[in-house]
C-alpha cells in the first residue's frame, strides 16, 4: 500500500518534470523545491489525496511554473528556422548525390562482372571505379558538411539563454 | 480593473515581503508561502510556482542560501533558504526605500475629499 502511494507520487513528480520547459538546471532547481514543497506538506499532516487537490494536475502545475518561470526558459531565435531551411536544402542535395551515387555503384557493378566474365579489359574498368569514387567524395561532403552545421545552428538557436 | 491595480501592487512588494521573511529565520518554500499568507490576513495566497522566481533572484544576487534540512522522523529533506549578511543589510536598505515610499504616496492622499 505505501509503496503504491510512493510509486503514484513518483510518477506525479515525473510527469511535471517532463512537462517543465525549462533548461536542464533549472529544471533540476524547481524540482528540488517542488519535491520539498509536497515533502512539507505530507509533513504538516497532510494527505497525498489532499496534495494532489491542492497541488493540482501535472498538466496544470507543469503549466503554471513554465509561465512563472518563463525568464528563466530558453529563448528560440527566429533565425532558426533559416537554419533548418539550410538543413532541409542541403538534406535534399545529399539524397540526390546518394541516388546517383548508388546507380553508379551498380553500374559499375555490372560491367565489373561482364568484365570478369570476359576477362583482360580491367584498365579502364579500374580508371572508371576510382574516378566514380572521387566525384562522388566531392560531390557528398560539403551538403553533409552544411547539413550537420545548419543541424547545430538550428539546436542552438533554439536554446539561447537569456537574461533573468 | 481593480484586480490589476493590486496584482502590480502585490507584485512590487512581494520581493521584499519574501525577504523580510527568510530574515526573520530559515524557512522552506511552504512554511514561506504559510506565513505570509498567515501575515497578510489572506492577502498574499499564493501558488509555489510565483514563489520560485523570486526565490532564485534573491539567490543568485546572492542575499539568500539554500541548503537541505533533514525532515523528522521518516520524511525526506527539505529545501532551506537562509538569509546571508548580504540579504539582513538589503532588507534594511529596501524597508528604508518602502519607508520614502509610502510617504511620498500618502502625501498625495486626496485628504479634503474623504473627511
Amino acid at each position: 500500500m505505501m509503496q503504491k502511494a510512493e510509486k503514484k507520487m513518483k510518477t506525479y513528480l515525473r510527469s511535471v518534470e517532463r512537462r517543465l520547459h525549462l533548461p536542464r538546471d533549472v529544471k533540476k532547481r524547481v524540482m528540488a523545491d517542488f519535491t520539498s514543497a509536497i515533502e512539507s506538506r505530507k509533513e504538516a499532516g497532510k494527505s497525498d489525496a489532499e496534495i494532489y487537490a491542492e497541488l493540482g494536475t501535472p498538466a496544470q502545475v507543469a503549466t503554471d511554473l513554465n509561465e512563472q518561470m518563463k525568464a528563466y526558459a530558453y529563448i528560440r531565435s527566429p533565425w532558426r528556422w533559416v537554419c533548418l531551411a539550410l538543413s532541409a536544402l542541403s538534406g535534399l542535395v545529399l539524397c540526390g548525390k546518394c541516388g546517383n551515387a548508388l546507380i553508379m555503384l551498380a553500374l559499375v557493378l555490372s560491367e565489373n562482372r561482364s568484365v570478369g566474365v570476359i576477362g583482360g579489359a580491367d584498365g579502364p574498368t579500374q580508371i572508371f571505379v576510382t574516378r566514380t569514387e572521387e566525384s562522388i567524395l566531392q560531390g557528398v561532403t560539403m551538403p553533409a558538411i552544411i547539413l550537420i552545421m545548419s543541424l547545430i545552428g538550428w539546436y542552438c538557436l533554439g536554446h539561447l539563454r537569456g537574461k533573468k | 480593473m481593480d484586480d490589476r491595480f493590486l496584482q502590480q501592487l502585490k507584485k512590487g512588494v512581494l520581493e521584499l515581503l519574501v525577504l523580510e521573511t527568510v530574515c526573520n529565520g530559515s524557512t522552506y518554500g511552504y512554511e514561506l508561502l504559510t506565513r505570509l499568507k498567515e501575515r497578510s490576513g489572506g492577502l498574499f495566497m499564493l501558488k509555489e510556482g510565483t514563489l520560485y522566481p523570486i526565490l532564485y533572484r534573491l539567490e543568485d544576487d546572492g542575499m539568500i542560501c539554500s541548503s537541505w534540512s533533514q525532515g523528522e522522523g521518516r520524511s525526506a529533506p527539505k529545501k532551506m533558504y537562509t538569509a546571508t549578511e548580504k540579504g539582513q543589510q538589503e532588507r534594511l536598505h529596501r524597508w528604508q526605500m518602502w519607508q520614502t515610499f509610502s510617504e511620498t504616496v500618502n502625501s498625495f492622499y486626496p485628504r479634503g475629499e474623504n473627511e
